[in-house]
């Protein structure tokens, strides 16, 4: 015997649009194909903002936001049929949201550093060091006194690092190697910019008492 | 000194490379739970050690934030822009499978007198059509305009702005009014910048271009309008929308050029 066909979504004033229950109601009549359209429609106006207030900080072309917006609700509409609701639904969205993103920006001149942060005083013009000549890959032609100091300044940093305190050494290890802002910091460790700024200030003192010797200026 | 700070950053990178991170990423709904405050402490300690080393998940959570933060009440402009966007999207969306057809001695006959839709029933389709068309319409302008501006042209007055060298008290020299090309080459070398226009007095922003520069390093910009006469705040933002650089741009009347 048939299943008796759910109501159509409920559009009423008093249902509010973010409700769980809505939303797995629209999922479940997109799935049974009852007025799929107003379904996704609903869907669609729920989850749009976050996407792209998402995308706002990261794809400063609004056509090419606009454009991944809509790559995000075609795959979302492609997909929702096969959707089982392991996780959420919010979640499930996140992660399409997120992949369009994701390959978006690997496709970007530049790979996945789409703008590398390229610090003001460098001179125009002047040669990009190789990534051979870089610290992290020291060349053959290094001598082995060179060889010891770097590797003693590398064990000075560690011990340095790892004596900070835990939120001050995170707060340095996203600015520095994440190359985050204080605010993208601020938000992904839930605690205000103005805290981020004291840590890193902090951490700043306190590498700088260890480090000096080691390394002419701190700078993050 | 500059050389010491970038070798601190290098041995930083080195070092948390040497600790490659874990292997096992959250799930979109353990980030979005981070951001609610629903986990223990130490899953949050667990999680934020895994934000500092894991470039992916950082971007992630962040989307996580926006996804776990409760929906603010969507202005009447974001009513809008959401309502243009469905419609632009409605019509990629699959068409609906038809309706199982009636039998067959049925069809022949309602294909034999085919029924007019009535009037009232036509006029949505035909103000969706309307509008379709309006809005391809505007896309196919907006598009060529961009196109325009970005462009070579000949026989237009090409305009330079580069690093401010004048000295103190010295003017800015002026651009013609009139169609004009802008040149600038910038200090940073940036894969693709976005090029701002603003009016100096007011701040309304007059230009915004993405822009990505050619082989000699340069932006180039054709206003096939020009700029009215005035002063100008050129600015060059990077793909996280802070301004690298700051121009004066000054427009000379007509007759006025220097």
């Amino acid at each position: 015997m048939r299943e008796p066909t759910p109501p159509a979504v409920d559009e009423s004033p008093g249902a509010a649009p973010d409700a769980p229950d809505v939303l797995a109601r629209a999922v479940l009549d997109f799935q049974r194909g009852v007025d799929r359209e107003k379904s996704f429609e609903l869907l669609f106006r729920r989850f749009r903002p976050r996407i792209e207030r998402f995308l706002a900080s990261r794809v400063f072309s609004p056509d090419e936001r606009l454009d991944l917006t809509q790559a995000v609700f075609l795959r979302i509409y492609k997909g929702l049929e096969g959707y089982r609701g392991e996780g959420s639904l919010e979640g499930w969205v996140l992660h399409i949201a997120f992949n369009v993103f994701r390959n978006w920006r690997d496709h970007q001149p530049g790979g996945r550093h789409a703008v590398p942060e390229i610090p003001f005083e460098e001179t125009p013009g002047a040669p990009e060091p190789s990534p051979a000549a870089q610290f992290s890959s020291p060349s053959a032609t290094a001598s082995p006194l060179d060889r010891v100091v770097r590797r003693e300044r590398l064990e000075a940093l560690r011990q340095a690092i790892g004596e900070l305190p835990p939120k001050q050494r995170l707060c340095v290890e996203m600015r520095v190697y994440q190359e985050r802002s204080m605010q993208e910091i601020a938000a992904a460790l839930r605690i205000s910019p103005e805290t981020v700024k004291a840590h890193l200030f902090q951490a700043r003192q306190r590498l700088w008492d260890k480090l000096k010797n080691a390394f002419g200026t701190l700078e993050f | 000194m500059d050389e010491s700070s970038s070798d601190f950053r290098d041995a930083l990178v080195e070092l948390i490379d040497g600790f490659p991170e874990s292997a096992e990423h959250p799930s979109p709904d353990r980030w979005i739970a981070y951001h609610r405050g629903e986990l223990s402490p130490d899953e949050e300690t667990l999680l934020q050690e895994h934000l500092a080393r894991c470039r992916d998940c950082f971007d992630l959570a962040a989307g996580a934030a926006e996804f776990a933060a409760p929906a603010p009440s969507p202005t009447a402009g974001e009513k809008t822009e959401t309502a243009a966007l469905w419609r632009l999207l409605r019509p990629q969306l699959d068409p609906p499978s038809a309706p199982p057809g009636p039998p067959d001695n049925v069809r022949a006959l309602s294909t034999a007198v085919p029924r007019r839709p009535s009037r009232g029933s036509r006029l949505p389709t035909t103000l969706a059509a309307t509008f379709f068309v309006a809005l391809m319409g505007m896309t196919v302008w907006n598009l060529e305009q961009r196109s325009d501006r970005l462009a070579p042209r000949a026989n237009v007055p090409t305009f330079e702005v580069a690093a401010d060298e004048r000295a103190p008290g010295e003017r800015a020299p002026a651009a013609p009014a009139g169609p004009l090309r802008l040149l600038l080459h910038p200090a940073v070398d940036l894969p693709v910048y976005r090029l701002s226009i603003r009016d100096a007095a007011t701040g309304r922003e007059l230009v915004s271009e993405t822009m990505w520069p050619d082989q000699d390093r340069a932006l180039n910009l054709f206003l096939p309008e020009g700029l009215p006469p005035g002063r100008y705040r050129t600015e060059l933002l990077d793909g996280a929308g802070k301004v690298r650089e700051t121009h004066t741009l000054r427009v000379a009347g007509p007759g006025r050029g220097e």
